[in-house]
């Protein structure tokens, strides 16, 4: 495959994972409303055709395959390229490489190699809820004990509770700290390839580079952020299963101001 | 030594379409048949082994560099003439025929130089098609310049890197060949011996540098496009690998090197620092339009700062010595004023040998000069002064035209040009003599050809700038790839004359091989104290002080004793390390030193039996002594109307003198003014 | 001009077959006002003095435009100053006493011949594959029918700079030739002459690049900062776009015609 092709392919699955990470991401700082908005949320995900919810699963474990197994043959390529090192080198350019000195060289590929087990630990976390990560699926989900009820009345009804799941997940500091050290990767990995990939399909050049790189270290931030503050608030006592705390000891906040799920 | 310029029957324009419908053809079938060695693959040779590559011929091409595109055509700067007149200036073929035979101080031969004037156009359409990016008006059509004090625009430029870009287009062609199996590139490879086979040159013997094996190559004709022997000098503005090697050790085998004593003294070149110098830089004489040269008056003011210097004291010598042209005289002129003011102890600069060689380039006046016209026009910035706005307007506009010349002054010397005068002085830029050839680039050897820098043809004794680029690309494209065809299909393809496979043909191959082999072998086993680079350094002091920018008789024969000692001493106490067998760049200098010492002696043999004065060459004896043309050149068309060939005649042995005579035609002699 | 001497230690290294090691040096007496390269002909000149055999490296026109001179200067290809070539580098740009590290340009695919010296001949075999024009001597129309507008013909001028040294690689992690391949894709493609092999030239050079061995691209833009001749990204930018075209195209072409012998 001609390197190019390659570096293509990295940018056009970089381009999905990275979109799907903005939508990940939307859609978990709902924790910071009201229980029943996430778990409404979860509900609506779940009731997606098989399908439909395969398909999109089956894409995206693609996409990641893809970038994967591309990123390792480049990665063995380029390191073939250079079979002698330099004894002495120095970077004159303000890259991740020079930043990181002799780790430079491994920027994105150990980046991505420690995201990539974050990834498989998240998904046996939260998704297939392995036994060994502490969470009892059972007791979240429709008559388990910590089931969340939705809607009032006629239509009230039983869900998986994620909120209340996600808030004891995140509640060992060892597996929080471990998805905070994996976002801060997530945004040395995203700093670069977000305004990278413009590059590699030919969409940039030296006027919106700088403004492309500030953009995509931006949404990198933002990204990193946001993921970072659920654990960082479960840790800090401000989600707790009951909601939203702005404080330690005051009251949940009962309802979410975006929208009140109990106005119907 | 016979010399025939065949130089085509009927009147002066028509010569060249007349020589193309004479000249034999070979069939496109039987081209293949042939091959043809290129050795060089600068601007000729790299466009002739294209062209041959293109016409069918299988051709090796040798260059000593790593690549093709590293050959010193590249580092040409200012442009390449053509009597295009896309300007409506008033250029023609005939004009940039008459500029090319007056700026040569009528030395040249009139068919030769026509014929270039009248190709020069076609040079143009095949680089554009090839992709050169010349500069551009914002209608789309190609901009031009006036060039070396040229009364028309006729120079074509690619910033100040237009041999840098023809050069890449030409190596673009024939990289082409060579991807296509036409031509089979040598590099890392020089040439070190020409093969001649029952007196037609059918070979050449080429060590390559890398495994050091010297071996000898086949083909039907031989083609020289090594570029000038300038480096004789030891410092020059050629590349450190530039030599006369291949181009002396054909004079060695019987080529005729016609008027070695004609050099080139470029006047705005960066100064030699000291001892360490190893080559010497040119700054774009484009810089003579805005800078005022000047030297102290006084020898004492000679180590002050310049800015200490009142402006009484200071000698703007050009301006007092040519009023009407001032800092613009021509190359030749200017470069022996600074000579002069020098030679009076008045150069500044550090002192090296015992003298300061150095003027002042100043653009002072010039600052001031822009800054003002800005200031009018831009005004001043809050809290700043008239003094102040003036010097940073000023500053700007000179560095918007010369901007990166002032940071390639500032990168060597570590002065900055726009706060102190730059310091110039000349330097040994282009030699016009070379090979002798005729009208079809042929020397007289039958089977070897000469082209470009190598060979003497075009130029006479002074070569206008924007011209050498064109030469080269001229020959390369569009003379040799006619008269070539029609030396071979005078030749049995892959055959000696005397009728043997040239596969076959050991003998000759194998005793230059053996001579060559024999050499290098020498060379290595002097095992004395000297190292080459030394030798070498000696022999550039020499040849400036006795055979430089001014030269006398008893200098020159002074000179001729000299590096006969110092011929004597390389070979009783040379010291070559490392081996023959391998990369060594010690004996590939050894070798070219060896040529230089004996090329040196033959440039000052023809300098001393030139006794006149004509473009480069300068002879103290014939100058005017009075009236207004004072101290300027005086040239002898009674006696040396000629070109001055010169015929190996043995080690040790004083070569002979020919002479071709010049015929003009066209041109009237007349004396160049420029007072 | 200084007139200041300086004394430097080097660590060079040296190779001859296929490994190589560094050797120490001392120099002094170096002037500020001397080139790098005529430090390193100093150098020689000491060490055949003293019996030994001198380091082998590459030079040639010795005014930054040959491309010939390539040295890693203390980890930088060209040493530390920016925009310059080796051969233009200055002593003043070193301070007395200081340790100078000088390694070739280190690259699979450029190998290292002996000392500092290094065979970059696949960048003429890339320019081989495809870096011209295929045009004929003599067969060219006037050079002034095709209007090309001036920020076309200063785009393919910024591109056409690049002198060939190999800086870009030496500099790279991933020791790719994306720089050099984009300059000069883009000086051809831009240009309306280039129009006609554009595809062509564009697929057969990054093959050829491809074949040598060089890595790939990560778009940190170490060879542009390393690169004596100002090459930008911009020229990777339009490799990677100008492939990008040729390869779809190349992808849906069919040839149009049925032949006897099948495809």
């Amino acid at each position: 495959m001609p390197s190019l092709v390659k570096k293509y392919l990295m940018a056009i699955t970089g381009l999905v994972l990275v979109g799907f990470a903005v939508g990940h991401l939307v859609g978990n700082l709902q924790m910071f409303c009201a229980p029943d908005k996430i778990n409404r949320y979860a509900e609506l995900l779940h009731s997606m055709p098989p399908a439909a919810l395969w398909s999109i699963r089956g894409f995206l474990a693609l996409c990641v395959l893809v970038h994967i197994r591309v990123g390792i043959m480049l990665a063995k390529e380029n390191r073939a390229a250079r079979p002698e090192q330099y004894e002495f080198k120095t970077s004159r350019n303000a890259s991740p490489a020079s930043k990181f000195g002799f780790l430079g060289n491994l920027y994105m590929p150990l980046s991505g190699v420690v995201l990539l087990a974050f990834i498989v630990f998240h998904l046996l976390h939260f998704t297939v809820r392995a036994a060994f990560t502490g969470i009892v699926a059972a007791d979240y989900d429709k008559g388990g004990k910590f089931a969340a009820t939705l809607g009032s009345g006629a239509e009230a009804r039983e869900v998986f509770n994620v909120h209340a799941m996600v808030v004891d997940g995140f509640s060992h500091p060892a597996v929080s700290i471990f998805y905070i050290v994996g976002m801060i990767l997530l945004f040395a990995h995203l700093a670069h390839g977000t305004s990278s990939m413009f590059q590699s399909v030919g969409l940039r050049n030296e006027k919106w580079r700088p403004r492309l790189d500030l953009l995509a270290k931006g949404l990198a931030v933002v990204v990193a952020a946001g993921f970072i503050a659920i654990p960082a608030a479960v840790l800090a006592g401000v989600i707790t299963k009951d909601g939203v705390k702005c404080c330690k000891g005051c009251q949940p906040a009962a309802s979410c101001t975006i929208e009140a799920p109990a106005s119907k | 030594m016979k010399l025939d310029p065949k130089i085509p029957a009927g009147p002066l324009k028509d010569k060249w379409t007349k020589a193309k419908f004479d000249y034999k053809l070979v069939n496109p079938a039987n081209r293949r048949k042939y091959s043809i060695i290129v050795v060089g693959s600068g601007l000729a040779g790299a466009s002739a082994a294209a062209s041959f590559g293109e016409q069918g011929y299988n051709v090796q091409c040798f260059c000593y560099q790593d690549s093709p595109r590293r050959a010193h055509s590249i580092a040409a700067q200012g442009g390449i003439n053509s009597s295009k007149n896309y300007q409506n200036d008033g250029d023609s073929i005939k004009r940039l025929f008459y500029d090319t035979i007056k700026g040569g101080d009528f030395r040249a031969r009139e068919a030769n130089v026509y014929r270039l004037a009248e190709v020069s156009g076609g040079i143009i359409d095949q680089c554009v098609a090839q992709g050169v990016p010349f500069a551009r008006e914002y209608g789309g059509t190609l901009a031009n310049r006036s060039f070396g004090g040229s009364q028309v625009s006729r120079t074509f430029y690619a910033r100040g890197q237009t041999g840098q870009q023809l050069l890449l287009g030409a190596y673009s062609a024939l990289s082409r060949q060579i991807g296509l199996g036409q031509v089979k590139m040598y590099n890392r490879h020089e040439m070190l011996d020409l093969v001649i086979v029952d007196g037609h040159a059918k070979g050449i013997v080429a060590r390559n540098m890398i495994t050091g094996a010297v071996e000898t190559y086949r083909a039907d004709a031989v083609i020289l496009c090594t570029g000038g022997y300038g480096n004789v000098f030891y410092l020059s503005t050629n590349a450190i690998g530039c030599n006369v090697t291949a181009a002396f050790r054909a004079y060695k085998r019987g080529a005729g090197f016609a008027n070695p004593c004609y050099t080139q003294i470029h006047p705005t070149c960066i100064p030699a620092h000291g001892d360490q110098q190893s080559k010497l830089t040119l700054m774009s004489e484009s810089l003579r339009n805005d800078g005022r040269v000047w030297a102290p008056k006084k020898k004492e003011d000679c180590t002050k700062a310049p800015s200490d210097i009142k402006e009484e004291d200071r000698d703007y010598y050009l301006e007092r010595k040519y009023p009407s042209f001032g800092n613009l005289a021509p190359r030749d002129i200017s470069s022996r004023a600074a000579k002069e003011a020098c030679d009076e102890g008045r150069g500044v600069g550090p002192e090296v040998g015992g003298k300061r060689l150095g003027v002042y380039l100043d653009f002072a006046a010039a600052i001031q000069r822009y800054g003002k016209i800005a200031l009018r026009e831009k005004g001043k910035v809050a809290g700043e002064t008239d003094e102040q706005a003036v010097l940073r307007l000023g500053e700007a506009a000179i560095a918007e035209r010369y901007g990166n010349l002032f940071d390639m002054y500032q990168c060597i010397t570590g002065e900055n040009p726009y706060k102190t005068p730059m310091r110039i002085y000349p330097a040994v830029h282009y030699t016009m003599g070379g090979l002798w050839v005729d009208y079809d680039l042929q020397t007289n050897i039958p089977g070897l050809f000469c082209a470009g820098e190598a060979n003497f043809s075009d130029h006479g004794a002074n070569r206008l700038g924007a011209s050498a680029l064109m030469q080269g690309l001229a020959d390369g494209y569009f003379v040799l790839p006619y008269t070539v065809p029609n030396y071979l299909a005078s030749q049995k393809a892959g055959m000696t004359p005397g009728g043997v496979a040239l596969d076959k043909a050991a003998g000759a191959f194998d005793t230059v091989r053996a001579d060559v082999v024999a050499f290098n072998k020498r060379l290595m086993s002097i095992n004395g104290k000297t190292t080459p680079r030394e030798i070498h350094h000696k022999l550039g002091r020499i040849m400036w002080e006795y055979c430089g920018m001014a030269r006398t008789k008893e200098g020159l024969i002074k000179a001729i004793g000299l590096i006969q000692e110092l011929r004597k001493q390389f070979w009783s106490d040379l010291k070559v390390v490392g081996t023959a067998d391998g990369l060594n760049p010690e004996l590939e200098r050894a070798g070219r030193v060896a040529d230089f010492l004996e090329f040196g002696e033959l440039m000052c043999r023809d300098a001393l039996v030139r006794e006149e004065s004509c473009g480069g060459h300068f002879r103290e004896e014939h100058q005017i002594l009075e009236g207004v043309e004072k101290g300027e050149a005086k040239r002898d068309d009674d006696k040396f109307f000629h070109v001055a060939v010169w015929e190996y005649k043995g080690a040790e042995e004083e070569p002979v003198r020919h002479v071709e005579p010049l015929v003009y035609e066209e041109v009237k002699l007349a004396t160049r003014s420029y007072k | 001009m200084s007139g200041k001497n300086l004394s430097l230690t080097l660590r060079v290294w040296r190779q001859t077959g296929t490994t190589g090691k560094f050797e120490e040096y001392k120099v002094t007496d170096i002037s500020e006002d001397s080139s790098f390269l005529e430090m390193m002909d100093i150098l020689n000149e000491q060490i055949i003095k003293n019996g030994g055999e001198p380091v082998a490296f590459d030079h040639d026109c010795r005014e930054g435009i040959c491309g010939m001179c390539s040295m890693t200067i203390n980890g930088m290809p060209h040493g530390p100053l920016p925009g310059v070539t080796t051969c233009q580098l200055h002593m003043r740009n070193f301070k007395d006493g200081e340790t100078i590290t000088i390694e070739p340009w280190r690259a699979r695919p450029f190998p290292v011949i002996k000392d500092l010296v290094v065979d970059r001949t696949a960048f003429d075999k890339i320019i081989q594959s495809g870096g011209f024009i295929s045009i004929r001597t003599g067969s060219a129309i006037d050079a002034n029918i095709i209007p090309i507008p001036k920020d076309v013909a200063d785009r393919a001028m910024d591109a056409a700079e690049c002198i060939g040294c190999g800086a870009c690689v030496a500099s790279c992690k991933n020791a790719s030739a994306m720089l050099f391949v984009g300059a000069k894709v883009s000086q051809l493609n831009s240009l309306p002459q280039g129009k006609a092999e554009k595809d062509r030239r564009t697929l057969a050079m990054v093959k050829t690049m491809d074949d040598a061995g060089f890595g790939s691209c990560t778009n940190y833009g170490e060879c542009q900062a390393a690169c004596p001749k100002g090459i930008t990204l911009d020229f990777i930018a339009q490799l990677n776009r100008d492939y990008a075209v040729a390869k779809v195209k190349d992808f849906f072409k069919s040839t149009g015609k049925k032949r006897a012998g099948g495809d």
